[in-house]
């Protein structure tokens, strides 16, 4: 009777294991895949016969393959799980994928082989991808340099500034300025909501960076709430150009640079 | 217009009594040690005025490079010499910048070599 209940059991645990809609392979210590459920075999669309027995390298082939980074000998040799990301290659398509690898043991515990299990995240990967574009692409449109005059540049900041958007803001400066060897670049701050000890770093850390290219950087666009919170901060901003408007900005760059603005007869 | 080869690469001409010091891409300590002798006897020698130190060559420079040549830049204001620093490459700021290094804010700087003549001959006068 007992027989035929483990038969039972083990009928449905393959039955389990077949319905599972991600792929689940086992391996022997030799990486000779030794099962395969019914969802890998459609995604590598071959049978039974043409898998079991066969080295799971030559079956899903990833850039791990072969190498120490393969996360089944790791699995195996460490007797831990391990877990990762790379692209499986059947032939025609490559497939990004996320796998988890046990260990498989007997029932003395000895480690007989591994267990792998298999994610699609071919849709994950693309969503990432737009993400990447789009935070590239805002990035681009939130520090643009625009030549004002000649020897003037101006760049209006917009939004919260992080420690990574004022890199981004150095570097586009800094390329600009040494494009144009520009005199004068103003930095307008107007549509800067808040600016905290971070923020008013990360100016005068752009400040000094425009100084060694030799080129003055002006402050403008300093609203009385944004001066009076510096002040209550103690930031010591002496060292920089700093002006209410954008046009008195521009008026200094024209002191700077040694021009006048004058009215027609 | 007279022209100086020294060793390591550092060219110097002299134009209108100034001192045109070429920076090689690579500098030891003993190069920038060099450099500062070299350039500080010939003005002494020569009747200079102005120098200005060329790093448009210069792709990385670290702390120690950049408080040398501060260093450099105070000898030469001790002795009299107005001193302009040009070309400094986009990417050799942002390293400094990574650096954390106290910029001097005393000290010249511009883009390329007119643009530091010109600073020169506004601080004679």
């Amino acid at each position: 009777m007992k027989k035929i209940y483990q038969e039972a059991d083990d009928q449905l645990k393959s039955q389990i294991l077949d319905q599972i809609p991600t792929p689940v392979m086992a391996v022997n210590r030799e990486l000779k895949v030794i099962y395969m459920n019914e969802a890998g075999k459609k995604l590598l669309k071959k049978s039974a016969d043409n898998i079991i027995g066969l080295a799971c390298k030559d079956l899903i082939a990833t850039e791990q393959c072969g190498t120490e980074e393969c996360g089944m000998l790791r699995a195996i040799s460490d007797g831990k799980s391990f877990s990762g990301r790379t692209e499986i290659n059947t032939g025609e398509n490559r497939t990004p994928v996320e796998y988890s690898v046990v260990p498989l043991q007997d029932d003395s515990g000895e480690i007989i082989g591994g267990v792998e299990f298999i994610m699609d995240i071919t849709e994950r990967v693309l969503y990432e991808n737009r993400l990447k574009e789009q935070s590239h692409t805002i990035r681009e449109m939130s520090t643009p340099t625009i030549k004002l005059w000649e020897g003037v540049l101006v760049l209006p900041v917009v939004g919260v500034v992080d420690s990574l958007r004022a890199q981004h803001m150095m570097e586009s400066m800094l390329n600009k300025i040494a494009e144009t060897y520009s005199k004068v670049i103003i930095l307008d701050i107007h549509g800067v909501a808040a600016v905290d000890t971070a923020v008013a770093n990360h100016l005068i850390k752009i400040t000094k960076a425009t100084k060694l290219m030799g080129c003055e950087c002006i402050l403008s666009g300093i609203s009385p709430a944004v001066a009076q919170t510096i002040i209550q901060l103690g930031i010591d901003m002496a060292a920089i150009n700093t002006q209410a408007t954008l046009s008195d900005a521009l008026s200094e760059a024209f002191i700077i640079l040694s021009l006048k603005v004058i009215t027609k007869e | 217009m007279r022209m100086f080869k020294e060793g390591n690469n550092t060219f110097i001409t002299v134009i209108n009594n100034n001192f045109i010091v070429a920076l090689p891409e690579e500098m030891t300590n003993e190069t920038i040690r060099k450099i500062e002798n070299m350039v500080t006897e010939k003005a002494y020698r020569n009747d200079i005025n102005g120098a200005i130190l060329n790093f448009s060559m210069v792709s990385v420079m670290d702390t120690y490079t950049y408080l040398a040549f501060v260093r450099i830049t105070n000898v030469f204001s001790l002795m009299g010499i107005h001193t302009v620093w040009v070309g400094l490459r986009p990417g050799v700021v942002s390293g400094l910048m990574d650096l954390d290094v106290t910029v001097n804010l005393k000290i010249k700087m511009a883009m390329n070599l007119e643009l530091g003549l010109a600073l020169i001959d506004n601080n004679k006068y």
